[in-house]
């Protein structure tokens, strides 16, 4: 009886903690996804320039281990006077490196829909930004949606590195309550892992539904 | 030695020369050319993709409701021509004008200035094409692909779309299938649709490269079934059609033009082109369609 008390205690307590592992998840999300579509639509610009220090960019993101780049943004900025609270720092190194990869699944999508449809939609006199959201857009996004949904999954992961800069996020806090009690090492693991994978399926189902209403009138 | 690069001087001297002569149009008699009040106008329109120079000086006047068909080999420029009036392509050089107004300048304080996107929109207004290979959008019912562009475009009211949109869709006989997706329709379905999408728009000239050439055998003739009865109903729409189908030609046009090595080389009424052809390229032409057709 006692043991499932504990049980019950140390799961409400990671619960709590997920909430920062959730928002964390939820607003670095949009910001890279907004991060990768703007990169992803200027990587394809007709400005060599803008093409080159996007690409740039992207590759300094990729090519870097997503711990180093938020111990620059948490530990180094500060020294340049930027400093941001742990929980911004977590976002924007987060939001920084996933939206890097996700450009070029961006970049993909639109280079993906054939330029007859672009020509068929210039036939029927759309303006360009009702080509863009009525043609172009519904049509990348099908194309898109499965790698960004593994990058979905890529980052709720990602936010565990997050407790190293000491924000209390679920990872973080199990590793506090493990200090407390070693003997719970074991089942406080368990219930971190069932946590992160309960998030990860709630956000890749969500994936899956968009994936499906994008497949519309496709074999 | 000396007459060997002799002999390579002339012989370049003379491509070059072959290449500027523009040759002399051959009108069938009868054939009205020029209109008082020409809906589409091409004065020595040149093009060039890189060193490949396509057209190399149209001169070409299309009537208000005419119904004009362009044919010749693959590869001599058909396409080319009429992409440009639908401004999917920009000429190298010449004039363009609908309706008296030229397509790619506008004067702007009083200048002649190259057509911003705003006067390039209210041009190919009165423009539609149908495409080779429909073009549909695949995201979209039959009902949507036809109705999208009035709504969105012209502003139209969404009921009064849709209601328009069964009518042409009655006409193409299509109406059955409006919920469908164009990949759950047959090549010929989905053509019928995009004739139907073309049309709603209620562009004052037509343009159909080649409709029928990405068909099975057994679906051009519902296609140009359906054609023939729009070209034959539209009377207001100037249609300018793109084929290698003489037979459906000969039925629908009021005049055929034969563009060879980048010139109109031949026009006249159709009876008469196809009959009674003048130049031997297009006797040439011809004679392997008569050919093709006995094989
Ligand atoms: N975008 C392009 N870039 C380069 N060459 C082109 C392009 N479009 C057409 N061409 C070339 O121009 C010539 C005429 O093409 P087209 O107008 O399609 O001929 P047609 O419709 O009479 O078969 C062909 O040699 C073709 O390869
Ligand atoms: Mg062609």
């Amino acid at each position: 009886m006692i043991k499932i008390d504990k049980i019950l205690n140390i799961l409400l307590r990671l619960i709590d903690a997920s909430k920062v592992t959730i928002s964390l998840t939820i607003v670095a999300a949009l910001l890279a996804s907004v991060i990768a579509f703007i990169s992803g639509i200027l990587l394809l610009n007709r400005h060599k320039i803008i093409r080159f220090l996007v690409r740039t960019y992207v590759e300094i993101f990729r090519g870097t281990s997503l711990l180093v780049q938020l111990y620059w943004i948490y530990f180094v900025l500060p020294f340049f006077s930027v400093e941001l609270p742990k929980f911004t720092a977590g976002v924007v190194a987060i939001a920084l490196n996933y939206g890097a990869y996700s450009a070029e699944i961006v970049r993909a999508g639109f280079l993906s829909v054939p330029k007859e449809q672009i020509e068929a939609a210039k036939a029927l006199n759309f303006t360009p930004s009702q080509k863009m959201r009525y043609i172009i857009f519904p049509q990348a996004i099908r194309i898109m949606l499965p790698g960004l949904g593994n990058q979905m999954i890529e980052l709720i992961k990602g936010t565990a590195l997050v407790s190293l800069i000491g924000l209390e996020d679920l990872t973080y806090s199990g590793v506090i309550m493990r200090t407390n009690d070693i003997a719970d090492t074991f089942i406080i693991f368990i219930l971190i892992l069932v946590i992160y994978y309960a998030i990860s399926s709630i956000f890749a189902s969500g994936f899956k539904l968009l994936e499906k209403r994008a497949n519309v009138g496709r074999a | 030695m000396e007459s060997a690069d002799l002999i390579i001087k002339t012989a370049r001297k003379s491509k070059i020369q072959k290449k500027d002569i523009k040759p002399e149009m051959i009108v069938h008699e009868g054939t009205l050319t020029t209109f008082d009040n020409p809906l589409v106008k091409y004065i020595n329109v040149k093009k060039n993709f890189g060193e490949l120079q396509v057209l190399k000086g149209i001169d070409l006047e299309v009537g208000y409701g005419e119904k004009l068909t362009i044919i010749g080999s693959s590869g001599s420029g058909k396409t080319t021509l009429i992409r440009m009036l639908m401004t999917l392509e920009k000429p190298s050089s010449g004039i363009m004008e609908i309706e008296g107004e030229s397509l790619w300048t506008m004067k702007k304080n009083g200048k002649t200035v190259p057509a911003d996107e705003a006067h390039l929109r209210k041009m190919r207004s009165k423009v539609g094409m149908v495409f080779q290979q429909y073009n549909l959008f695949p995201h979209m019912t039959v009902l949507d692909n036809c109705t999208i562009a009035p709504i969105k475009v012209k502003g139209m009211d969404p009921e009064e779309a849709k209601e328009q949109a069964i009518q042409m869709l009655k006409r193409v006989k299509m109406s059955d299938k409006i919920n469908y997706y164009p990949n759950q329709l047959s090549g010929g379905q989905k053509q019928r649709v995009a004739i139907a999408r073309a049309v709603l728009m209620r562009p004052k000239i037509l343009l159909l490269d080649e409709v029928t050439s990405a068909l099975d055998p057994e679906m051009v003739g519902e296609v140009l079934n359906v054609l023939n009865e729009i070209a034959q109903e539209e009377k207001e729409m100037t249609m300018i059609f793109v084929t290698h189908e003489l037979d459906f030609a000969r039925e629908i046009s009021d005049r055929i033009i034969f563009i060879n090595e980048g010139y109109i080389l031949e026009q006249g009424k159709p009876e008469s082109i196809l009959n009674d052809p003048k130049s031997e390229r297009l006797q040439a032409f011809l004679s392997r369609f008569k050919e093709n057709r006995n094989l």
